[in-house]
This record gives structure tokens, C-alpha cells and sequence, in this order.
């Protein structure tokens, strides 16, 4: 069976005239049912609300729906088993608010509603909220919706601020959210933006953060694991995973890194590119990747660790001048590293797209999805999740229509003539100039050579 | 043509994002594939935009869906109106929510075309009355923020602007000091505070003025964050007569 990959530009055709940077993408699959996909990108509405992509059929065709209320400075949205579930930094009116959102049909049209709001004060805010959410299988608690909002509370700044927003029944009448700081350690100021999660059938939650660590300058960093076994609900969440070292709350994957704040990379800024992902089988199988400065170049890491974040591997990939990790595992562990690279030199510079597939980390396919100018910012993370064995991603690049830019194809809804690699208005008439679009992939099959990397 | 008219509470021009005059062609029904028809629903041919974001092209001439703000009175085909709506689906086609609509006549047409030329001084002028400082002055240095700001990709980066007071227009404090040399506007240096002015040594100008105790920024420090707290020098008999409202 060979491998199979579909890749899409989500701006529909309605949008065509749009010229926006539409960045920073982040995409959910219905866990049962996977043909309702749900994206979200820096594309402006123009009115009160904020849009987010949605597809019900597998991400051939995407509409785009105003269901987020208010306007945005972050947003996700994640899909549990019962809703749809987002954080959103809104703004204006000043200080910025992370709202907690819910909606248990997204494709209905009506604005999702706040079940939890974190106003900013003191000159900060809940930066990068990311929402996670799983619906408990089994007893206790089954049927429920655990919800999780990563941020980096900088309302109490100067501190630690790298938190998790927790509720143990987001369906519920009054979602009841609990405030949970998950960095033991003195800062130099405060954390990280970054906080990723992922979440294990079992209940065993993972959570990664960049803790920000003295005497360094303000971004000199250690990466962080964090880890409970009973869903984070319980009395004293997130203690269940101590370093081997000082013997404090969070494994230290990597200590004293640079992580390359103001550094920049291409068209995007950097310094806080952290991903993580749990393997959906073996709760004890935990991958993480980040971006620090090597020899002056962002460079992109990749460990595992296979005791449930005790102990970590060294570098199992190791990628230059590459930012925006996304990693997900699939149920037959393959693990899947969505990153993307520059190469060339300035001003001739072109981003390049990779997925890089292995299940031991030993050995890699390197998929090339997309080979795009760079010429704008597309953004501070992308995202990638896997549904069973099939991978599900997003990422923003450059939308000129031109085949060669997409080595295993592309399909546009927006007008666009490949011919003449020019986009278009909606009647054909006008030519619109080329900006970033968000680009949607789906990976299913394998390659026969898969199994030559078999643990 | 109908005269009957279905109003929101909101003043529609402001609220609404797409504004435009349309002929109903179909009842109960839609265009884009991804709202399915029903009551409430009509799709419209649109015969002029008189407000509409860029990015959605020239809409003349095409069919949109549009959900009415209520099923009652109900409109017929042929019928022409005037719609304020707000942003709901772009798919295949557009679909917007219905604000509020009133029926088209060439004195609606000018109404409305008043009203929307007029929107901007509106803002304006609510600008003004809720600044505490109207000042005509010029920037004279940019200095680095005394604030220890946390590090974000959405934090302001604030920054200094020092500048020299011409005149006052308008003050709100109590012990009003005969004229200030020159007061501290704190503004935002980063991008992704786009719409708030910037500033650089020399701009000249209005500066409407305020404080802003929620954001934690020290009371001898002023902000300017909305796209009209600085008009050029040119609109000094515009916000002058605005003032005296």
C-alpha cells in the first residue's frame, strides 16, 4: 500500500479577492468523525467576530464561519468526542481576555459561547491560550469532556507563569475551570509563551512549557515536561513526574538553551517553538521537539522518552534553520514531525514544508509538502494530529498556484489559473496579488519500506 | 416595493460589516451548499455595495444567502431593500446575518450614503469626548519604555513618545497646570498592535489623549490607541468644532 497525501488551500472560493496573511494555523479532527475539521488561521473577518475554518467532508471543500466572539490576538479550537472546544486572547477592549469557548455544533452558524474568561491586569495577559480536550472512555467520569487551556499567565508577571486552565466537565451547565502553575522552578522574569499538552486515554496528561531560567539573559531557557496520571483533576495536579536531578516537579528534557528570541528565521520571528505528543497506545511514550540557536542558526530537536518522561533520548532529529514542530503519533506509533525549513540564501530564501515520518527515531522519510516563497510571516506554530494511522495537518505558506511548489499536488477552492500562476477575483476578472493562505494535508497508507524501521 | 422596515437596537450602519442594496430573488432558500435552505433565509441579487470588506471582491451582481434578523413581516420576491448584516459563512458563496433592513428609495439611498460619510467623524467625535487631553504638539524624541514589560509575541513593546505641547484643546484634569511643556504618550511599537498610531521624531499634530489604568501603565504616562487619537494638523477646524458639541 503506498502512502497517499491530499493537500488543500482552505480559502474558498467566496474569498478569492483576500489578500490577507492569513497565519499561525492550528486544526482539530472530530474524534468521531473525521470528516468535521476544524482550522483556525490569522484571517481577519472585518467585523465583530473571528472565523474559523471548518470542513464535513475530510477536508476537501472548507468553509469559513464567524463563531468566535470578539476579535483575536491567539485562538485554537479543539473538537472532543461531545463539542468543539477554543481559546481565544480577545481584544479589543484593553487588557486582553483569554476566553474559554464552546460550541457543540460548530457548522450551525451560531457564535460559540464563554464558559471561562481570564481577564489580562497589571500590563499582562493569558498569552497563547491552546485548548486540548479529551472525552473520558471509561469510569469515573465517563462521557465527560476534560478540558485544557495551556497559557502563560503573565498577569502575575514578574513569575512563573506557565499554566494550565483545567475543567473536569466542559459539556457541563457551569464548566467549573481551576488555575494550575506548572513551573516549580525560580524564573528570570517569567516563562515561556509556549505551553503544549497532550492527553492519553488513561488519564495520563502530559504538559510541556520553556521555563525561563536565571542567571542567563531573559530567554535563556530550559525545556520542561510536566506529567499527571489521574486527568490533572485531582488535588495536586501535575506532580506525578519529578526530575532525576534536582528532584523537582518536571523531567528537564534540556537545560540552559538559548531559545532565539528576536533571533528570526526567513519572514517569522522565533523564540518559542515547542511541541509535544503523546503516543495514543503506550501512555509511557511521550515525544517532544523545540527550536533553540546552534552556531547561531535555529535549529530543531527531537527526543523521546519511553518511561513516561523520566528519561529522555538525545537528539533522535535535528533539522537547521527549521521552526514551527507540530508532532503527533499515530496508533501503529509511527511518529509524525511537521516542521518547516529555509532554504537557499536571501533574497532567495523559499520555505520548505517537510512531514518526517519514523517509529523509532532511528530512521526518517522526509515528505516534502510544499516548496513556497517566502515573503510574509506565516505565523508561531503550525499543527499536526493523527486520527488512528493517518496524519491531519495545516500550515500557511505562500499561495501562488503553481504545481511545482506542491510535490505531491494541491487543490485550490480561490480562483486561481496554474497556467499563468496568477490568483484571481471570484469572477475571473481581476488578478489578486499572491499573500499566505493556510494549506491543509491529510497523510494516509504507508510506504512498503515502513517497516524496515520496526522497533 | 415594500416600505415595511425591520430595525436591531444597535445602530446598523456602525454594527454592520456588509452593507448593501439587494433584489430578493428566491424565499426560504439559500446558495451556499453549507446552509441548508429554510424560513428565514432568502438569497438576494446585490445591485450596489455601499459597505464592504475589500476582501470579499465586487459583489454586484451576485447572489448572496442572507438569514434575516426576524421571519416577520416576511419579504417577497422582487422586493429591493437595503441590508445591514454582519460576517456569518464564506463557502462556495457568500451567507451573511441580517442586522436590519428598510426598503430601498432613492431618498433611503442618500440616507444612507450620509450616514455612512459621517461614520468616521462619528468615531471622531467620540474620541474626543472621551479623551482627558486634546493637545496640538509635535514629537520631539522617542524614547525606550520605562515599563518592565513581559516578553510576548502580543505584548505592545511600548515605547515613548516625548511631546511638545503647542497648545491644549481640551482637559479634563482638575488642577489643570497653565500649559505642559510636554507630556509622555506611551505607544505601541509591535505589529501586531497594527491599528494604534505610531509614532517617530518630528510627527506633528492632534493627539487625543487618555489614560488607561487596566492595562497597569503609571498615571503620568498617556495613550493614544485607536487609529483617530492623532489627526494631522489639517483636521485641527474639524476637531475644534467637534469640541464646542
Amino acid at each position: 500500500m503506498g502512502v497517499k497525501i491530499k493537500v488543500v488551500n482552505m480559502v474558498p472560493l467566496s474569498r478569492s479577492s483576500e489578500t490577507n496573511d492569513d497565519s499561525e494555523t492550528n486544526l482539530s479532527v472530530n474524534p468521531i468523525n473525521k470528516r468535521q475539521i476544524a482550522g483556525t488561521a490569522f484571517t481577519p473577518s472585518g467585523g465583530p467576530n473571528t472565523l474559523v475554518y471548518l470542513s464535513k467532508n475530510g477536508g476537501d471543500t472548507w468553509t469559513v464561519n464567524a463563531i468566535v466572539p470578539g476579535q483575536t490576538g491567539d485562538y485554537n479550537t479543539k473538537f472532543s468526542s461531545r463539542a468543539l472546544y477554543g481559546g481565544n486572547l480577545r481584544w479589543p477592549p484593553f487588557p486582553l481576555t483569554m476566553d474559554v469557548l464552546r460550541t457543540k455544533n460548530p457548522f450551525i452558524g451560531l457564535l460559540m459561547a464563554v464558559i471561562d474568561a481570564r481577564p489580562g491586569g497589571g500590563g499582562g495577559f493569558f498569552d497563547q491560550p491552546w485548548v486540548e480536550t479529551r472525552t473520558v472512555g471509561k469510569k469515573p467520569g465517563a462521557g465527560k469532556d476534560h478540558v485544557y487551556v495551556g497559557a502563560n499567565d503573565l498577569t502575575i508577571f514578574p513569575g512563573a507563569g506557565a499554566s494550565i486552565d483545567i475543567c473536569a466537565n466542559g459539556t457541563g451547565g457551569a464548566p467549573v475551570f481551576k488555575l494550575v502553575r506548572l513551573d516549580a522552578r525560580p524564573v528570570l522574569g517569567q516563562d515561556g509563551p509556549s505551553v503544549r499538552i497532550g492527553i492519553h486515554r488513561s488519564g495520563k496528561v502530559y504538559a510541556a512549557f520553556f521555563g525561563w531560567r536565571p542567571p542567563g539573559g531573559r530567554t535563556t531557557s530550559d525545556v520542561v515536561v510536566v506529567r499527571d496520571d489521574h486527568w490533572g483533576i485531582g488535588a495536586t495536579p501535575f506532580k506525578d513526574l519529578l526530575d532525576s536531578v534536582d528532584l523537582k516537579r518536571g523531567s528537564r528534557v534540556v537545560t540552559g538553551i538559548n531559545v532565539g528570541w528576536g533571533v528570526g528565521l526567513g519572514s517569522d520571528r522565533t523564540g518559542s517553538d515547542l511541541t509535544l505528543a503523546v503516543d495514543p497506545v503506550r501512555a509511557s511514550v511521550v515525544w517532544v521537539a523545540w527550536c533553540d540557536v546552534q552556531g547561531g542558526a535555529i535549529t530543531l530537536h527531537a527526543r523521546r522518552s519511553t518511561d513516561s518522561g523520566k528519561t529522555w533520548s538525545g537528539d533522535l532529529l535535528t533539522v537547521p534553520n527549521a521552526k514551527n514542530p507540530a508532532l503527533a503519533i499515530g496508533t501503529d506509533h509511527r511518529v509524525g514531525l511537521l516542521y518547516q525549513q529555509v532554504v537557499g540564501t536571501s533574497p532567495n530564501w523559499r520555505w520548505e514544508e517537510h512531514l518526517q515520518l519514523s517509529r523509532s527515531g532511528a530512521n526518517w522519510h522526509d515528505i516534502l509538502l510544499a516548496k513556497t516563497a517566502v515573503k510574509s510571516w506565516t505565523g508561531d506554530y503550525s499543527y499536526l494530529e493523527t486520527r488512528g494511522r493517518e496524519f491531519f495537518g495545516i500550515f500557511a505558506a505562500d499561495n501562488t498556484p503553481n504545481h511545482t511548489n506542491f510535490p505531491h499536488g494541491v487543490h485550490y477552492q480561490r480562483k486561481a489559473d496554474f497556467t499563468t500562476h496568477k490568483l484571481l477575483d471570484v469572477t475571473g476578472a481581476t488578478v489578486i496579488p499572491p499573500s499566505i493562505d493556510p494549506f491543509f494535508f491529510k497523510l494516509s497508507g504507508r510506504r512498503d519500506d515502513d517497516e524496515d524501521d520496526e522497533e | 416595493m415594500s416600505s415595511r422596515t425591520v430595525k436591531s437596537a444597535a445602530n446598523p450602519v456602525d454594527a454592520a460589516t456588509l452593507i448593501f442594496k439587494a433584489t430578493v430573488a428566491r424565499i426560504n432558500a439559500s446558495n451556499e451548499p453549507s446552509v441548508p435552505p429554510g424560513p428565514g433565509l432568502i438569497v438576494a441579487r446585490v445591485d450596489a455595495v455601499l459597505k464592504a470588506s475589500p476582501d470579499l471582491g465586487n459583489l454586484v451582481g451576485q447572489e448572496i444567502t442572507i438569514q434575516l434578523a426576524t421571519k416577520r413581516p416576511a419579504m417577497e420576491r422582487g422586493e429591493q431593500a437595503i441590508f445591514y448584516a454582519t460576517d456569518w459563512v464564506y463557502g462556495k458563496r457568500i451567507a451573511v446575518q441580517e442586522l436590519s433592513h428598510h426598503a430601498a428609495t432613492p431618498a433611503a439611498d442618500k440616507q444612507v450614503a450620509r450616514v455612512l460619510d459621517e461614520q468616521p467623524i462619528r468615531h471622531l467625535a467620540s474620541r474626543i469626548r472621551g479623551a482627558e487631553l486634546v493637545i496640538v504638539g509635535v514629537v520631539e524624541a522617542i524614547k525606550p519604555s520605562p515599563l518592565d514589560e513581559p516578553l510576548s509575541f502580543n505584548a505592545p513593546q511600548w515605547k515613548v513618545a516625548s511631546v511638545r505641547v503647542e497648545s491644549v484643546l481640551k482637559s479634563t484634569q482638575r488642577r489643570q497646570p497653565s500649559i505642559p511643556n510636554s507630556v509622555n504618550v506611551l505607544f505601541p511599537s509591535s505589529d501586531d498592535w497594527a491599528p494604534a498610531p505610531k509614532f517617530t521624531k518630528g510627527r506633528s499634530g492632534i493627539f487625543l489623549l487618555r489614560h488607561e489604568p487596566k492595562l497597569g501603565i503609571p498615571p503620568d504616562f498617556f495613550l493614544a490607541l485607536d487609529p483617530a487619537d492623532f489627526q494631522p494638523r489639517s483636521a485641527l477646524g474639524r476637531v475644534q468644532s467637534l469640541l464646542k458639541k
